[in-house]
């Protein structure tokens, strides 16, 4: 049917809407992606925490309990299930939901009537930049030292004067990105591309809410200045404190 | 102006009534008095004559007698402010709570009642206080009623839209051009549905939240230049773009998802009706307390005795080049009202040089710089 490479990843979906998770199996199955479906939040958690899956897609509209109680649950819980990349279905027009999912750690959102095309984009998005994850663990090793925080590829972790910080998948590549460039402005475009995976959309927030999730988990810098410093309608900047 | 409220003319009415009282009486006493006070006068002075006490008979001597007299009125007086006063503020007080009450309502807040105020009062006053509760149980459950069902409404017709979309994408990876192409059409109408109702959303929950929205410091040049970058992007794909052409620093008091979606709004609307090849612009500048924020298109403009309808929910100027362009007319409603919640005002008029003009004034907020650093 189409040119995308036949990747089996499972993925999981977790909405109450019988019809609408019938139609979304079979466009994924036509994309070759299979998948699993919840119909309520508990079951939702129960899956994503018993099996491993390549990523969930989540709504936040659940009878029970909502999707932001189910998107808090499974990142409590122990285990590498902690990380599974999440993306959240949202009203359109309710910017407060997206920056609430995107803030409980959800990777990325997707306004709901969504294109399945865009969901597939996203999907895929989220899957290459989860195996490049893989990938660097076992190639790229060397840390990245800057102040007082220490980045590890190989463990996907980051250290703050040795203490462990959690970050979601996406807020950890959006810092190596900025680490990587520290002293040097990274724009939106590439931001977007490079640590979210897909091309920059317009009055999207989510890497602001991304950036400002980094500076709460990463505290005031050295001498209490702001780390990350944003440049008006460009980009941001990690600051290079003199040491 | 000191008689414009009615606690000053119950008080006025009250004490003037005291003092004339006062005055008859003293009138009816002095006319009255010289009878029985004579009457005395004789039989003392038959049976003791020459009393120790005969000086004293007559009172004190006359100009002590003045000064005890205009004491005597000052007491009167005094007495008379005092109890007009209590009595005055005893009748008003409701009014001025019922008063209170009202406001509050109109202001939005619908959970207002007087009840609880008016104690175990008993009077047309306070049975006012109690129709005034009843109104204000009936709108509440009427306004909430209302803005639920158009929530729920709107909520609703999600579903089934999102479900016709994955059809309608299923269906398109095996269609033959011509029906792809109605399948398109299909696409493109559910779409200007999903735009509706996102809008309609947008205003039942900014009417929602306009009482209990939280409140923070905005940097507003920054804010602006965020939206006309979003603007510019977007507005690059129909030939079309978004200038800032001035800009000044200043802090708003309010809700930045608001703000920006009232920003974000007026902006969209420009780009939707400025001319190929021209650029809204955008100017933000300061006066005085205020930071305007003038939105300019290079579009047709506005017949004017449409300018004020603007903002009303649904309004649309032209029908046909409306609909051409994708409007469903609530973005400026949705726009009006966040710039009102954050007690700005917001006007359209026709630029002299042709293409309409949409001017945002908000008040800037003081002493909130600290929080940049």
């Amino acid at each position: 049917m189409n040119t995308a490479p036949a990747v089996f990843e499972k993925v999981l979906i977790i909405d109450d809407d019988v019809e609408l998770t019938e139609l979304v199996t079979e466009y994924l199955r036509r994309e070759g992606l299979s998948t699993d479906v919840a119909h309520d939040g508990e079951e939702g958690v129960r899956r994503a925490q018993s099996e491993q899956y390549a990523v969930a897609v989540l709504d936040v509209m659940l009878p029970g309990i909502g999707g932001f109680e189910v998107l808090r649950r499974i990142r409590a819980s122990a285990g590498p299930t902690a990380q599974l990349p999440i993306l959240m279905l949202t009203a359109r027009g309710d910017e407060d939901d997206r920056v609430r999912g995107l803030e409980l750690g959800a990777d990325d959102y997707l306004p709901k009537p969504f294109s399945s095309r865009e969901l597939v984009a996203r999907l895929r998005a989220i899957l290459r930049r989860s195996q490049a994850a893989q990938e660097v663990s076992t190639t790229r090793t060397e840390a990245i030292h800057i102040g007082d925080i220490e980045l590890q590829p190989a463990t996907r972790e980051v250290l703050r004067r040795q203490e462990r910080i959690d970050l979601t998948s996406a807020e950890f590549d959006l810092l190596a990105l900025l680490l990587q460039h520290a002293g040097e402005i990274v724009t939106r475009e590439a931001i977007s591309k490079l640590a979210l995976g897909r091309p920059l959309v317009p009055y999207d927030r989510s890497i602001d809410v991304h950036i400002s999730n980094l500076r709460r988990k990463l505290g005031p810098g050295a001498n209490g200045g702001e780390r990350i410093k944003s440049v008006r309608g460009t980009g941001y900047i990690y600051v290079q404190l003199a040491e | 102006m000191i008689m414009k409220s009615l606690f000053s003319k119950i008080f006025v009415c009250f004490l003037l009534t005291h003092i004339l009282a006062s005055l008859l009486t003293y009138a009816y006493i002095t006319a009255t008095r010289p009878e029985p006070r004579s009457v005395q006068r004789t039989r003392s002075q038959n049976n003791t004559t020459r009393s120790p006490y005969r000086g004293r008979r007559y009172g004190p001597p006359r100009h002590i007698q003045q000064k005890f007299e205009l004491l005597r009125w000052l007491g009167i007086f005094t007495a008379a402010t005092a109890v007009s006063y209590g009595l005055a503020r005893y009748l008003t007080a409701p009014a001025t709570k019922l008063r209170q009450a009202t406001q509050q309502l109109a202001d939005g807040d619908l959970s207002t009642r007087v009840a609880p105020q008016m104690g175990k009062r008993r009077d047309e006053l306070a049975d006012l206080g109690r129709d005034f509760d009843e109104m204000a149980e009936r709108i509440e459950s009427l306004v909430t009623a209302e803005r639920r069902l158009l929530a729920d409404i709107s909520h609703e017709l999600r579903s089934p839209l999102a479900r016709l979309q994955v059809a309608l994408d299923l269906a398109g990876q095996t269609a033959d051009e011509p029906t792809r192409q109605y399948l398109e059409r299909i696409e493109l109408e559910g779409e200007r549905l999903n735009e509706l109702v996102g809008q309609l959303l947008a205003l039942t929950r900014l009417e929602n939240s306009a009482v209990d929205a939280s409140r923070e410091s905005i940097e507003i040049a920054t804010l602006v230049a965020e939206v006309v970058a979003d603007a510019d992007f977007e507005a690059h794909g129909h030939n079309r773009a978004v200038q800032i052409v001035a800009t000044t620093p200043g802090f708003i008091k309010g809700n930045t998802t608001l703000l920006r979606s009232a920003i974000e709004n007026v902006i969209r609307n420009a780009v939707r009706y400025t001319a190929e090849n021209t650029a809204v612009e955008v100017a933000l500048t300061g006066e005085g307390e205020q930071a305007i924020i003038r939105i300019r298109d290079h579009g047709p403009g506005v017949p004017e005795d449409a300018l004020e309808k603007l903002f009303v929910p649904f309004y649309r100027v032209e029908l046909a080049r409306d609909r051409q362009s994708g409007g469903v007319g609530l973005g400026l409603s949705i726009a009006a009202r966040a710039i009102r919640f954050h007690h700005g005002e917001i006007k359209a008029i026709n630029a002299p040089e042709g293409g309409l003009l949409v001017e945002i004034r908000l008040p800037l907020a003081i002493g909130a710089q600290q929080e940049d650093k």
